[in-house]
C-alpha cells in the first residue's frame, strides 16, 4: 500500500507481541506471539467472542497495559511505552469517563489544556463538537444529554486532540440499536474525512462488516489471529444500500463462519 | 422549640435558681456583651474553630485521597486510624497542655486531631471509588501527574470531603467548646466555665444557646456551599437520563 504524503505508510506495527496478565498462580497468557501491521487511515475491526482478549489487546495497543518485554509494539515508528502521543482511547463507558462536572464543551477540551492555546483550542473544539453534529450542546453537561450524545462528546474530544490513531472499545456496545447505526454512518464519515487510523473492537459481526476496510477474528487461549480479510466494500457506507450488496453479505458470511467455528480459517 | 421556650418563660419560677427563664439568658448575655466579655469571647471560638476545620479538611482530604490511591499507603496506616479514630478529645487535652503549653496551637492541635477522622474516612473511600475508566481517560489524553489530580482527583472526590466536612462540623464546634471549658484560657467555653463556677445560671444558659445557635448557622453554611456543587452532580439533579 503507498501514501501519498510519503511518509511511512505504516501507521501501527507489532511483532511477537505477547500479553501476560493476573498476579502469581493466577498470571496468565491472554494473547501470543501475535503480528500485525496496519497501514495509515485502515479502518480496522477486531471481532472475537467475549473473553477472547479483544479489550485488553486494545489496552495494550493504548499504553494502558504493558505486554512481555520482548514484544515490538510501535506507533509511527516509535515503541510504545505508556499512552503514545498521537493515539487515543475511546471507552465503552462513557458516563465514567466523561467528567460530569464539565460540559461538553469543557470536557473536549480537557486534553488540549496543557498544550494549546486558548484561542487555538477553542477553534479545534469547536471544530470536533460540529464534527460529531453536537455544537447546539455545546454548554450541556453530560447528564442533560442521551448516552448516544455523550458518546459523540467523547469521540470529539478524542478527536480535538488530531489523533494519528484511533483506538475504540465497543463504542457503541451500551447503545440502542437506532442511535448505533447512526454513529456506524457517522464513524465511518469522520473517519474518512480526518484521515485517522481506527482500531475498532467489536463483538457484533454486523457492525464490523459495515464499518470496516479489513477485519481480523481472534480466536483460541491464548489468543492469536484466526483469520485476517479485507473488504472489498466502497469507501462510502450506507445502513441500507451497503447491506444489501453482494460483497457485504459474502463478506458477512465469511466472517460469521470463521468467529463462529472453533476451528476458524486460514489466514490470509 | 420556640414554643418550649414559650411554656418555660411562663411556668419558670424566679425563686429557683437552677431554670432560670429564657428572657433571664437574654439579660445576662447583655450583661456580658456591655462588659465587653461576650465579643471577645466569641471571636475567639469562631476563629479557633474555623481555623481547625480548614485545616481539618485539608489535612482530611490530602490523606484521604493518599491512603484511597495507594493500597500500600492504605495497608500500613489502616489500622493505626482505626485506633486514632476512637482516641477520645478530652483525654488528648492533659497530654497537649503538657507539650504545648495553655496556647491556641494546643487548642487547634486537639481539636484537628479529632475533627479530622470523618473527612479522612470519606474522602478514603471516595477515592477508591474513582472509577478505572475515568483514570485511564486522564492517560490516554496524557494529562500530568498535577493535572490529574487537580483536574480528575480532586474534583471526584469533592461530594466525598463536602460529606465528611458536613459531619466534622459540629464535631468541630464541641470539640474547641470542650477544650475552652476544660483549659479555662479563652473563648465561650470559658466563660461558661467562669460562670457555672459562681453559679450564675441565667448566663450559662445563655451562653450555651447561643453555641447552639452557632452550630445551627455553621450546619446551614456547610449545606450552602454543598448546593454551589450541585448543578453537575447527576445524583442530586432531578430529570437526569440514560
Amino acid at each position: 500500500m503507498t501514501d501519498s504524503s510519503g511518509e511511512s505508510a505504516l501507521a501501527f506495527r507489532c511483532r511477537a507481541l505477547s500479553v501476560d496478565l493476573g498476579v502469581g498462580e493466577a498470571r496468565r497468557r491472554i494473547i501470543e506471539d501475535l503480528d500485525l501491521e496496519v497501514p495509515r487511515r485502515q479502518f480496522l475491526c477486531i471481532l472475537g467472542e467475549s473473553g477472547v482478549g479483544k479489550t485488553t489487546l486494545l489496552r495494550v495497543f493504548g499504553g494502558l497495559v504493558d505486554a512481555t518485554a520482548d514484544s515490538v509494539l510501535e506507533l509511527n515508528g516509535e515503541r510504545v511505552v505508556g499512552p503514545p502521543q498521537g493515539a487515543v482511547f475511546v471507552f465503552q463507558n462513557y458516563a465514567a469517563s466523561l467528567l460530569p462536572w464539565r460540559t461538553a464543551r469543557r470536557n473536549v477540551e480537557l486534553g488540549l489544556e496543557a498544550t494549546t492555546s486558548k484561542a487555538a483550542r477553542q477553534q479545534r473544539v469547536t471544530a470536533a463538537l460540529r464534527q460529531v453534529d453536537l455544537a447546539d450542546h455545546a454548554d450541556d453537561y453530560p447528564w442533560q444529554l442521551s448516552g448516544g450524545m455523550q458518546q459523540r462528546v467523547q469521540l470529539a474530544r478524542a478527536l480535538a486532540v488530531e489523533p494519528d490513531l484511533l483506538l475504540m472499545d465497543e463504542p457503541f456496545g451500551a447503545l440502542d440499536a437506532m442511535t448505533r447505526e447512526n454513529l456506524q454512518v457517522e464513524l465511518r464519515r469522520i473517519q474518512q474525512t480526518s484521515g485517522a487510523t481506527v482500531i475498532f473492537i467489536t463483538h457484533d459481526v454486523d457492525e464490523a462488516v459495515f464499518l470496516a476496510d479489513r477485519i481480523i477474528v481472534l480466536k483460541g487461549k491464548p489468543a492469536s489471529i484466526g483469520i485476517d480479510v479485507m473488504s472489498r466494500l466502497p469507501a462510502e457506507r450506507d445502513q441500507v444500500r451497503t447491506k444489501e450488496s453482494p460483497e457485504y453479505l459474502e463478506l458477512r458470511h465469511r466472517v460469521y463462519e470463521a468467529v463462529s467455528r472453533r476451528s476458524g480459517g486460514g489466514k490470509e | 422549640m420556640g414554643f418550649g421556650l414559650v411554656l418555660w418563660q411562663i411556668f419558670a419560677s424566679p425563686d429557683v435558681p437552677y431554670f432560670p427563664p429564657p428572657i433571664e439568658w437574654l439579660r445576662a448575655l447583655a450583661a456580658l456583651w456591655t462588659s465587653g466579655k461576650l465579643v471577645p469571647a466569641v471571636v475567639v471560638t469562631l476563629s479557633d474553630f474555623a481555623g481547625a476545620l480548614a485545616l481539618s479538611i485539608v489535612i482530611g482530604s490530602v490523606l484521604g485521597i493518599l491512603l484511597g490511591r495507594s493500597k500500600l499507603l492504605d495497608r500500613l496506616f489502616g489500622p493505626a486510624l482505626e485506633f486514632g479514630r476512637t482516641m477520645p478529645a478530652g483525654a488528648m487535652v492533659p497530654v497537649a497542655v503538657l507539650i504545648m503549653g495553655y496556647t491556641s496551637s494546643m487548642t487547634l492541635a486537639v481539636v484537628v486531631l479529632t475533627s479530622f477522622w470523618p473527612i479522612l474516612l470519606n474522602t478514603r473511600s471516595g477515592a477508591q471509588r474513582i472509577s478505572q475508566d475515568r483514570l485511564d481517560t486522564a492517560r490516554v489524553l496524557r494529562l500530568s501527574w498535577w493535572e490529574t489530580q487537580y483536574k480528575i482527583l480532586l474534583p471526584s472526590v469533592l461530594p466525598s470531603i463536602q460529606l465528611g466536612t458536613r459531619t466534622a462540623a459540629p464535631v468541630t464546634l464541641i470539640i474547641v467548646l470542650l477544650v475552652e471549658i476544660l483549659t479555662q484560657v479563652s473563648g465561650i467555653g470559658r466563660e461558661i466555665a467562669m460562670q457555672q463556677s459562681m453559679f450564675r445560671s441565667a448566663p450559662v444558659y445563655g451562653l450555651v444557646a447561643l453555641t447552639g445557635v452557632m452550630g445551627l448557622i455553621v450546619n446551614w453554611l456547610i449545606s450552602w456551599a454543598g448546593h454551589l456543587t450541585r448543578k453537575y452532580d447527576p445524583s442530586a439533579a432531578n430529570g437526569s437520563e440514560q
